[in-house]
């Protein structure tokens, strides 16, 4: 059966027009991901109006190569320049950057690219392991667990939201399912906050809130900050050579970060973030002597073990999407955005009825892994030139480019009034330190979430008793209070300690 | 008030119109049984975003380890105000003019005008960037994707 899947996904993802894809996709990716505003998120995100009239497996095929690329990308300018553009490549930083100052940009880049390639190879071959096994146990999923679960991704979005951040996240992860609201309410055709707008009456568009939350106000940010101006540090490159010893010091960081992101990434809302810190901590704490102090000053460990879990996490966080339809990430909601308007839905029934997408995906994601390394390593010196476009003309690219990308899709005004006030807002949290992720987590599981337990108080003539009568609601459930109460327990008593 | 306290109390306040709004929502006839209405994650919204923003705004601030300040003051000090505000007038405005203006002329205005806002003068590579990646982009849209976008006025000198 995997055999035979292996082979479907094969045989679709190796044509022409789709190695073409992911090979423009890992090249745009890239370029994309080194801007600033311009993560993975918003990588995807601008290719949703462009892949529009492709084929459902053709344009999640470029997706992946846009991502990977767009995730190496980030890797890149936060090694050259300390300027992380997303929150998973901020632990590459931390010996990226020393590595580039001692005008070692070369062989940093180059370690992060094998590191990407390993950590992704590992978490595709995890993936096509774990995700056939895991669809046959979706199967047995009804509403009530698909409730369940929509209510773990949104709990457990928030307790990964990072130390101090827990409340800020729930809150954040609250007005998403709230935006989710807006519009008619798919069940009873009732309006709901539209304000009388007919531009409201469909709801607003994930596309929309996606650009406006991350890459409009990640612009806005930069231009906010005078004085900071976009100088390449690293026109020192060095060489891209690592040596074997090199590879014999790094490669069992590289394994145990494969093993520890992948499952990382698997659990819904963890993410390639929390994945990165916490190898780069496993690897901090398991090294000694010398190796121990080079920690922060540019240890090849040090940047391979972050390198590696981010993109393991980031293939294993496809598990829970493809298999149960939950994204584990801001990126795979963006891409079950991109599947759904494909006309796609992820989840148990993708794997039976559409097997062509499901292994295509698979696959491509080790395509992107490999055309990644080929294209990019003799690349690096040149796509590094991208990072000295002056700010002054970057941001109001980085504006118009997002703008246009929503305009494209609905060829409507009241978008881009839209996406302003949303802007406006998200930059006035993100001053704050509020969270977006968890706001654009809620947003995605917000519809589903209130459509499932619809079906499922429908199924049980209106009772709630299924919460602790099914089995597989019951476990997850408990799980979900489990993540959901020990931060905030944690945070309780932390808070009351440090008051005087 | 630490930025923490200020970014809870507006999400209060949003929680609270939020719930009276929710009151408005007409209930749909005959799911009244059903357990689940139209208002009812709505209100359990409400509910919730109260009781986490006034936690937040019980509980002891924290207070980073480096010793960085945590108050609103400190987040919004030292930033380019009138920067971030003309880009603002200029996205809403380039909304405005798109459609009247068509594609081409508004994207040059647009950017042209967010090159100046981030201090760029030098007019005539401001020109020749904004000009280049207006038409180079047009061209990608309408010709080799066979996108529709708006001639504007350049519709009456007979452009499509």
């Amino acid at each position: 059966m995997v055999l035979e899947g292996i082979m479907t996904g094969l045989s679709t993802a190796f044509t022409f027009t789709n190695i073409l894809m992911v090979s423009l996709g890992v090249f745009a990716g890239t370029f994309i991901g080194m801007l600033p505003g311009l993560g993975p998120i918003s990588a995807i995100a601008l290719m949703i109006p462009i892949t529009y009239g492709f084929e459902p497996s053709s344009g999640l095929i470029l997706m992946a190569g846009v991502y990977y690329g767009a995730v190496f990308g980030g890797s890149t300018s936060s090694i050259l320049l300390n300027t992380p553009g997303e929150a998973a490549t901020v632990a590459t930083s931390f010996d990226g950057y020393p590595l580039a100052q001692a005008g070692k940009a070369g062989k940093a880049l180059a370690t992060a690219a094998y590191s990407s390639f390993s950590g992704g190879t590992i978490g595709a071959i995890f993936l096509l392991l774990a995700a056939p096994a895991l669809a046959v146990v979706s199967l047995s999923f009804q509403s009530a667990d698909y409730f369940a679960l929509m209510v773990m991704g949104l709990t457990a979005v928030s307790a990964f939201a990072g130390k101090g951040q827990f409340l800020k996240a729930v809150l954040m992860t609250i007005l998403g399912v709230m935006l989710s609201t807006v519009g008619t309410d798919n069940s009873t055709g009732i309006q709901r906050f539209t304000l009388g707008q007919l531009d409201l009456i469909d709801g607003i568009s994930f596309l929309l809130l996606a650009m406006a939350t991350f890459a409009l106000s990640e612009a806005l940010i930069s231009a906010l900050k005078p004085g900071e101006t976009r100088t390449a540090v690293a026109e020192r490159f060095g060489s891209l050579k690592v040596s074997k010893q090199e590879f014999k010091e790094i490669a069992p960081s590289i394994g145990r970060s494969s093993v520890l992101g992948f499952f990382i990434g698997v659990l819904p809302g963890a993410g390639a973030t929390i994945a990165s810190f916490l190898a780069y901590g496993m690897e901090q704490a398991l090294a000694k002597g010398k190796a121990k102090l080079q920690f922060g000053k540019g240890s090849l460990k040090g940047l391979a073990a972050p390198e590696t879990a981010n993109n393991a996490a980031s293939t294993g966080s496809f598990v829970p999407l493809l298999t149960l339809g939950i994204p584990g990430s801001g990126t795979t909601a963006v891409m079950l955005g991109a599947l759904i308007s494909y006309g796609v839905q992820p989840g148990p029934r993708l794997f039976a009825e559409r097997p062509d997408v499901f292994w295509s995906v698979i696959v491509s994601m080790y395509l992107g892994n490999i055309v990644l390394l080929i294209l990019n390593l003799p690349l690096i010196p040149y796509i590094a030139r991208l990072l000295a476009v002056p700010k002054p003309f970057l941001v109001p690219f980085v504006l118009f480019f997002s703008l246009v990308g929503v305009y494209l899709v609905s060829f409507n005004n009241f978008d881009i009034y839209l996406m302003v006030g949303f802007a406006a807002c998200a930059l006035f949290f993100r001053l704050l330190d509020f969270p977006m992720a968890p706001m654009l987590l809620g947003f995605v599981l917000g519809g589903l979430l209130e459509e499932n337990l619809r079906r499922a108080l429908l199924i049980n003539d209106g009772d709630l008793s299924f919460l602790w009568t099914r089995p597989i609601t019951l476990v997850i459930l408990i799980i979900t209070a489990a993540v959901l109460f020990l931060p905030l327990y944690r945070s309780l008593t932390e808070k009351f300690r440090e008051r005087p | 008030m630490t930025k923490d306290k200020v970014g809870a109390l507006v999400i209060l306040i949003l929680s609270i119109v939020y719930g009276a709004m929710t009151l408005n929502i007409p209930e749909a006839p005959g799911i009244e049984d059903s357990g689940v209405t139209p208002s009812s994650l709505p209100m359990a919204l409400s509910a919730t975003g109260i009781i986490a923003a006034l936690l937040i705004l019980i509980l002891p601030a924290d207070r980073h380890e480096s010793g960085e300040e945590t108050s609103l003051a400190a987040a919004f000090k030292g930033l380019d105000w009138r920067c971030a505000a003309f880009l603002f007038l200029l996205m809403a405005g380039y909304g405005l003019i798109l459609k009247p203006l068509g594609f081409l002329i508004s994207t040059i205005l647009f950017l042209f005008g967010g090159f100046w806002a981030m201090s760029e003068h030098r007019i005539k590579l401001m020109l020749l960037v904004s000009i280049g990646v207006t038409v180079g982009f047009w061209f990608i849209l309408t010709q080799l994707l066979g996108i529709y976008l708006e001639p504007g006025v350049l519709h009456l000198l007979g452009a499509n």
